[in-house]
């Protein structure tokens, strides 16, 4: 009890401390939906020339859209503070959560809130509201049980490749290549439905690094598709488990990566 | 600023980033992969119609460009945080007292960081696509010399603009939101993902109203063959009045922001 209080303190620092700036806040918001405004344009005039793509309607691909932005608000909200982690391990500032009597993860989860969160959520929302409205989406009870189980499984599997690349840095110390290219260029794979790509690629995105789970399967369900080669019709209904299975391995990553540490001495 | 001097420190930069070679593997994976998810999205866009053409480009054609507006956008890497960080951390007044202009001091670095970045980036990924992808660039020493002219015009534009970004930060504490923007922008404008030739009326305007489409657009058409050589003069033309006004800008930006520095008692 007395711990989750401290929890909720820090929280509250963060945001105070995020809030201090309140004109940055807002210019903040407006830069990042402009810099998805260049992403959505291209979608836009991509999809104006071609109508859809492989069969995916532009309500088709603002779903897909939708689901993986407003995923991305979650997990830019909670894993967000770890995208430096190479340069706490570097000066040394680590050292400082393994002294205090909570647990490292949380503390560095709740130092820091990122004003891009909102910004998702507002983008990630309109997203699904006018792709669901465009596409002639059937929201049944079903459908709207499982949407907030798709949004935590795509956090979980966002936020466990981010806390899975993250570890790295126990080791290699210098990541910041690594979380890029992992956490920032991947996403550009699953913003238009995986079956452009080859199979072996497809495979990759499903089995091995599974953001395919994001929004691909689950929009597939959510849009009642058919005809799109599934490997197995089943994976609509993966993002859940496949969510949870990702996150126990980052986080068994971590926990070695925390065994494994030894301050860098500066 | 003597010749000699400027081409120290374009090896310095390119040395340090010698040193780093796990970001250079990165690198390259990174590049690769957007090469990759372009030239299936346009195979997959292709494949949909029966027509061959679309807005003046064959299937060949598009990921021609594709391939090669990416390899000239990854030659084109520049660290567009240098500046501000030596404004903000005040370092800047260091180099006031330096006996070498400002701007040719960077300049000099970013050819460097760019060199680098050409070399080792850049050439293996022109090189895996060309086996990978059908790609056709007609051999025309004329039109490669003109390419060249063209590509060195439009790395001084997109330089200016990043450094004039980068000055911003005499005024204001906070820059990010504005490289945000700046980014955006480019995404769009700078054709890297769709050639300008297949905007919509509104976007279209827009693109020749603004500066980006001289630094990717332009020589990547030049290069491939795409604009005609009687429409090339006009184009490079079009550069050559960008460049000069953004000599000015980042002048004028560069004369105000120092004697700021010298009014707060720098």
């Amino acid at each position: 009890m007395e711990t989750a209080k401290i929890y909720l303190e820090l929280i509250n620092a963060s945001i105070r401390a995020r809030m201090e700036y309140k004109t940055s806040f807002l210019f903040y918001l407006v830069a990042i939906l402009s810099f998805y405004a260049g992403q959505i344009g291209l979608l836009y005039i991509v999809l104006s020339r071609f109508q859809s793509i492989q069969g995916w309607s532009i309500g088709e691909v603002a779903f897909l859209f939708g689901l993986m932005t407003f995923a991305q608000g979650f997990t830019t909200l909670f894993f967000s503070s770890l995208v430096h982690f190479d340069q706490m391990i570097i000066k040394g500032e680590f050292d400082r959560y393994l002294v205090r009597p909570l647990s490292p993860l949380l503390q560095i989860i709740f130092s820091r809130f990122e004003a891009s969160t909102a910004a998702h959520f507002i983008l990630g929302g309109a997203a699904l509201i006018v792709g669901s409205q465009m596409s002639g989406l059937e929201w049944t009870f079903k459908k709207a049980l499982f949407l907030p189980l798709v949004i935590i499984g795509g956090v979980m599997i966002s936020g466990g490749i981010r806390l899975l690349v993250t570890a790295v840095a126990f080791w290699t110390l210098k990541n910041e290549s690594l979380v890029h290219t992992v956490v920032f260029s991947s996403r550009e794979f699953v913003v238009y439905p995986v079956t452009i790509y080859n199979t072996g690629v497809q495979f990759f995105l499903t089995f091995v690094f599974p953001i395919a789970f994001i929004n691909f399967y689950p929009a597939y369900y959510f849009l009642d598709r058919t005809g799109d080669n599934l490997f197995h019709p089943a994976l609509q209904f993966g993002t859940p488990l496949v969510g949870v299975v990702v996150f126990a391995l980052s986080l068994l990553a971590w926990k070695s990566g925390v065994d494994h540490y030894q301050s860098s001495g500066s | 600023m003597n010749l000699e001097l400027f081409i120290k420190f374009i090896s310095v930069t390119l040395q340090k980033q010698i040193t780093y070679r796990f970001d250079y593997f990165m690198g390259i994976t990174n590049g690769f992969l957007y090469v990759f998810i372009f030239t299936s999205l346009w195979r997959a866009l292709y494949s949909q119609t029966q027509i061959q053409s679309h807005s003046g480009f064959t299937l060949t054609a598009i990921i021609t460009y594709a391939v090669m507006a990416m390899a000239v956008r990854i030659a084109f890497s520049m660290d567009d945080s240098a500046i501000y960080k030596r404004v903000q951390d005040g370092s800047v007044s260091m180099d006031l007292i330096r006996p070498v202009s400002f701007f040719l001091m960077n300049l000099s670095q970013s050819i460097g960081y760019s060199l680098f970045h050409t070399m080792a980036r850049t050439m293996p990924i022109v090189v895996i696509s060309v086996f990978l992808f059908d790609i056709s660039i007609p051999f025309d020493p004329i039109r490669f010399i003109a390419f060249l002219l063209s590509a060195v015009m439009g790395y001084l534009i997109l330089f200016m603009i990043n450094f004039s970004v980068g000055l911003l930060a005499f005024w204001f504490v906070e820059i990010f939101p504005f490289m945000l923007l700046k980014y955006g922008f480019f995404t769009l404008f700078s054709g890297a993902i769709v050639p300008i030739d297949f905007f919509p009326g509104f976007l279209k305007v827009m693109a020749e109203i603004l500066p980006f489409q001289y630094i990717l657009y332009t020589p990547t058409v030049i290069l491939m063959g795409r604009a005609d050589m009687t429409a090339v003069p006009e184009m490079m033309a079009g550069q050559a009045v960008w460049l000069i006004l953004m000599l000015l800008i980042s002048r004028m930006m560069w004369i105000a922001g120092r004697s700021k520095l010298i009014v707060q008692g720098g």
